[in-house]
């Protein structure tokens, strides 16, 4: 045991190096988010003076509870979640599965797949909406020219938008979980996989007996960090259909905001904000249930 | 290593290069788009050989505004990261190495408010706004750096905590054995042995804050305005000018590009911290 | 130079206490070395000298003033590191002046005395490298001469040799120990290695389960171990220890073999402990079947299965024997001990 003043002297001064982060993180985030659970509680319209809020009680949630748009943009938000992450998880695993070993030393093919991580989310909406064009777009033409399909309307076909979304995506964060994938192989010790050969294993045996397992925390927190990246997703969207056709790419996230600034309406636009945080804190809480990295990694 | 090497053949390779082309090739196409005259633009058949022209960004930058866009966005994103990295790396060595009472929460906390997302925060920071009074160019710009800040804190500061955490703790007990005062430990060992640390963060952050628009579009007036929010603007009812979207976009890509092509493994760090040790 | 005394020093981690109450004291211009298996608590008392760690309970001393709550920088102590602890981003000089540059010395004198040092050290022509370019039994000497420079009223040395390579480690132990000789400053050192102990020390100290067992010069430990712990802790090969029973006229070991000796009660059950060159192949001794044997050229290690009980014989012969035969040993050396069985105490 520490004596009394040795541990306050230690927290003082621990308190001392956490606190400018703290003040701001207050100020710029718990804040905020206390007063969206503020006021997701009161009638407040967009540029009314603050004095006019009024107190509604549950009044906001009653109504999303019965908003058959809420519940659109709901399953439309997890169908974009379920298939973006799941795509995503699939190849970019399976490529780093296939190229571990023919990439080693490719470091401009590392390079070429960070890019679309670091290009501006705005500017990916803007390039695919000018690749996905029904007339001038170069995925129309050379579909016609090679394949001999007719345009495809991707925006604008309600049954195809959301895949038009999800293929944005993917391209997008698939190099996401690929390197990553790539990292954890590579962090395996090489006289495990000497060994496993060694005790006569193929290549399949191999992927699913030994590689696999061995990364298991390195996917959890891959996918983790996907599905709390794929819910904050605005700028795409916003760009590529504004939530259309109809609501049939209306994410949440959107939905928020079309509430706040569309019908500038911020009380009820604050309610579905917590819909949108319940629905990440549960699939994060759901995937930690298989296993804690931050336990195991750390003492974090 | 050492088995098997006949399994790495050319379908492999043939693989990596369509990879790296369906991973470059959108930017590519924008680059390329980006000097086409309007003409060459709506060509039927898409042209990969045309005359090049510089006529959408001498659009784009002898718009008297272009200055101003980028000034903003290099304000925010430049002195957001700065107030990130002085905050970050401290915060994070006293979550990894500091015993005080809170600490499970807030690195818990930390960890948690990563998970909200930037919509969520915009509708309350909205509000906010006009109470605390926010208007006039320079006050939204520091408006704005303060909500990137917070919103880049909690992600440098777990990045830095796990670079914090490779530094033995034997080095900060020579140094008090030396000596050192709690403040000296970190400003003479630890900080410079977190430089690593500090760039793979700035890169994130600087990336965050350069690309951000949702809590851009709608906090900020027409002076304090961005660059990714002032390129949303030629998405006009009338048509879509896209040789100036695209010469802007490029504009806008550029430090991001430079950053992908000089600190790749930086990135890769940064992309894999939290994910893969070491 | 300083003396330190520890008294009555306890150490908790919770619920847990570790360390039970030392009472020691290391002498002036002393070497002094804590030994003992890891977990004994010999470097948490380290640490707590160093100020790294905080007293429960009882006092440190320093010079005879207590220094429980006096900061690291205000002790007068160096410490050598195990991982040596050079800060990776400073020159060997840096490293070396660090402490200095810290106290507020002037540039000047900071590179006179760093210069002095890396002169005893040998380190004189590495002053602008960086820890990195430099080899293990380098790096060793410039965490030594981080210390030296200081000037202090104690060194401590935290398993310093651990990370060495056999051969290095013979040579740093000769080199420290020729050091601390030749500057005469007071010396805390711990290790785990008995080998090191006797070699090194002036005084040794040895600790098991938080408690000090024995101190003592190193041959006194080694003829005189106050208990079977220390008994079997030091000295290598260790010390063969048999059940017996006190009979009329001498010890009968569980074997039946008698062994002629004068003791106290009729009946008692004791530990016979005899060191291994104490045993000797040889006419009229008990049969023992052979296990393994050792030719190390100049001594031949044997191990033996004598009963139940495994023994070992060192002997200063070639002996040609195999393993699986019967050899008749003999254990009536008058130099063994005796301990009692429970307690573990010597008779």
């Amino acid at each position: 045991m520490k004596s009394l003043r040795a541990a306050l002297s230690e927290g003082l001064i621990a308190y001392a190096f956490l606190a400018p982060a703290l003040l701001i993180l207050v100020i710029g985030l718990v804040y905020p988010l206390f007063t969206t659970v503020q006021m997701s509680f009161l009638d407040y319209q967009m540029g009314t003076p603050w004095e006019s809020r009024e107190w509604v009680g549950i009044r906001w949630f009653e109504k999303l509870w019965s908003d058959p748009n809420v519940w659109k943009s709901f399953w439309v938000t997890l169908r974009y979640g379920f298939w973006v992450v799941l795509i995503e998880m699939i190849v970019g695993t399976g490529l780093a599965l296939a190229l571990e070993r023919a990439i080693r030393g490719a470091s401009f093919f590392r390079t070429a797949l960070i890019m679309p991580l670091m290009v501006s989310p705005i500017v990916v909406g803007l390039i695919w909406r000018y690749l996905f064009d029904a007339r001038t777009g170069m995925i129309n033409h050379y579909l016609g020219a090679w394949f001999g399909i007719d345009p495809v309307p991707w925006l604008a076909d309600p049954h195809i938008a959301l895949t038009s979304l999800i293929i944005t995506d993917v391209w997008q964060w698939t190099p996401f979980i690929f390197i990553i994938v790539l990292a954890g192989l590579q962090a395996i010790p090489k006289e495990v996989i000497e060994a496993s050969t060694i005790d006569g294993a193929n290549w399949w045996q191999m992927t699913f007996l030994v590689k696999l397992p061995m990364i298991k925390s390195v996917l959890i927190v891959a996918l983790l960090m996907r599905i709390v990246d794929v819910y904050k997703v605005v700028e795409v969207v916003f760009i590529l259909t504004e939530g259309g056709p109809g609501l049939e790419t209306e994410l949440l996230a959107l939905h928020v905001y079309k509430t706040a600034f569309l019908s500038q309406n911020l009380g009820y636009a604050s309610a579905i904000s917590m819909l949108l945080l319940a629905i990440v804190t549960v699939l994060s809480l759901f995937v930690l249930s298989f296993s804690n990295p931050m336990k195991t990694k750390s003492d974090f | 290593m050492s088995q098997a090497p006949e399994r790495t053949n050319l379908g492999h390779y043939a693989l990596v290069v369509v990879l790296a082309l369906l991973a470059t090739g959108p930017v590519y196409i924008m680059l390329m788009t980006s000097f086409k005259n309007q003409v060459d633009m709506f060509s039927r058949v898409p042209l990969w050989i045309f005359a090049p022209t510089l006529d959408n960004y001498s659009v784009v930058l002898f718009d008297k505004k272009f200055d101003r866009y980028l000034f903003n966005s290099l304000f925010v994103a430049i002195i957001s990261t700065l107030i990130t990295l002085a905050l970050a790396g401290s915060a994070a060595y006293a979550i990894a190495r500091k015993d005080f009472w809170g600490r499970g929460l807030v690195s818990y906390g930390n960890l948690m408010i990563r998970m909200v997302p930037p919509a969520v925060i915009a509708v309350p920071v909205f509000a906010l706004w006009s109470r605390w009074g926010f208007s006039g160019r320079f006050e939204e710009l520091w408006g704005l750096t303060l909500f990137y800040t917070a919103l880049n804190l909690p992600f440098a500061i777990w990045l830095l905590f796990s670079f914090v955490k490779q530094i033995p703790e034997d080095l900060e007990e020579a140094a008090i054995v030396d000596g050192a005062t709690p403040f000296q430990v970190f400003r003479l060992v630890i900080f410079p042995l977190m430089k690593s640390g500090y760039a793979v963060a700035a890169i994130f952050t600087f990336r965050i804050a350069w690309n951000e628009f949702l809590l851009a579009l709608f906090l900020t007036g027409r002076k304090a305005r961005t660059l990714p929010v002032a390129i949303q603007g030629f998405l006009t009812d009338e048509g879509v000018e896209w040789g100036r979207i695209m010469a802007m976009g490029t504009l806008i890509v550029i430090p991001s590009l430079v950053i992908t092509f000089f600190a790749a493994r930086q990135i890769i760090t940064g992309l894999t911290t939290g994910a893969v040790k070491g | 130079m300083g003396s330190v005394t520890f008294k009555q020093l306890r150490k908790s981690y919770g619920t847990v206490e570790v360390l039970h109450g030392i009472d020691f004291k290391i002498e002036e211009g002393e070497f002094c070395i804590l030994v003992g298996a890891s977990g004994c608590g010999k470097s948490t008392l380290l640490r707590m000298l160093a100020g790294l760690e905080s007293v429960t309970s009882g006092e440190i001393l320093i010079n005879d003033k207590v220094v429980n709550d006096v900061r690291p920088k205000q002790r007068d102590i160096a410490m050598v590191f195990q991982s040596y602890a050079l800060y990776p981003h400073m020159t060997v000089a840096q490293n070396m002046g660090f402490s200095l540059r810290l106290a507020g010395v002037p540039k000047p004198e900071i590179a006179r005395r760093v210069g002095e040092a890396a002169g005893i050290i040998g380190l004189t022509e590495f002053l602008d490298r960086q820890p990195k370019a430099l080899s293990g039994g380098q790096r060793q000497r410039v965490a030594m001469g981080r210390a030296i420079v200081r000037d202090p009223q104690v060194f401590l040395f935290d398993e310093p040799l651990s990370n060495l390579d056999a051969k290095l480690r013979v040579q740093m132990r000769a080199e420290i120990r020729t050091l601390q000789q030749r500057l005469g400053t007071t010396t805390a050192y711990v290790t785990h290695d008995q080998v090191e102990a006797m070699t090194m020390a002036d005084r040794i100290v040895v600790m098991d389960a938080g408690i000090v067992q024995q101190q003592g010069a190193p041959l006194d430990l080694y003829d005189k171990p106050a208990n079977r712990f220390v008994a079997g802790f030091i000295g290598s090969p260790s010390m063969n220890f048999l059940d017996a029973e006190v009979v009329e006229g001498g010890l009968r070991l569980a074997s039946g073999h008698m062994i002629a000796r004068p003791v106290q009660d009729v009946g008692r059950k004791v530990t016979f402990g005899i060191r291994p060159e104490h045993v000797e192949v040889g006419e009229g001794g008990a049969e023992a079947t052979v296990d393994v044997v050792e030719p190390l050229g100049h001594e031949t290690l044997v191990q033996l299965t004598y009963g139940d009980a495994p023994l070992t014989l060192l002997s200063r012969d070639r002996l040609s024997l195999k393993p699986g035969d019967v050899v008749p040993v003999r254990m009536d050396n008058p130099v063994h001990h005796l301990f009692d069985p429970d307690s573990g105490e010597l008779i």
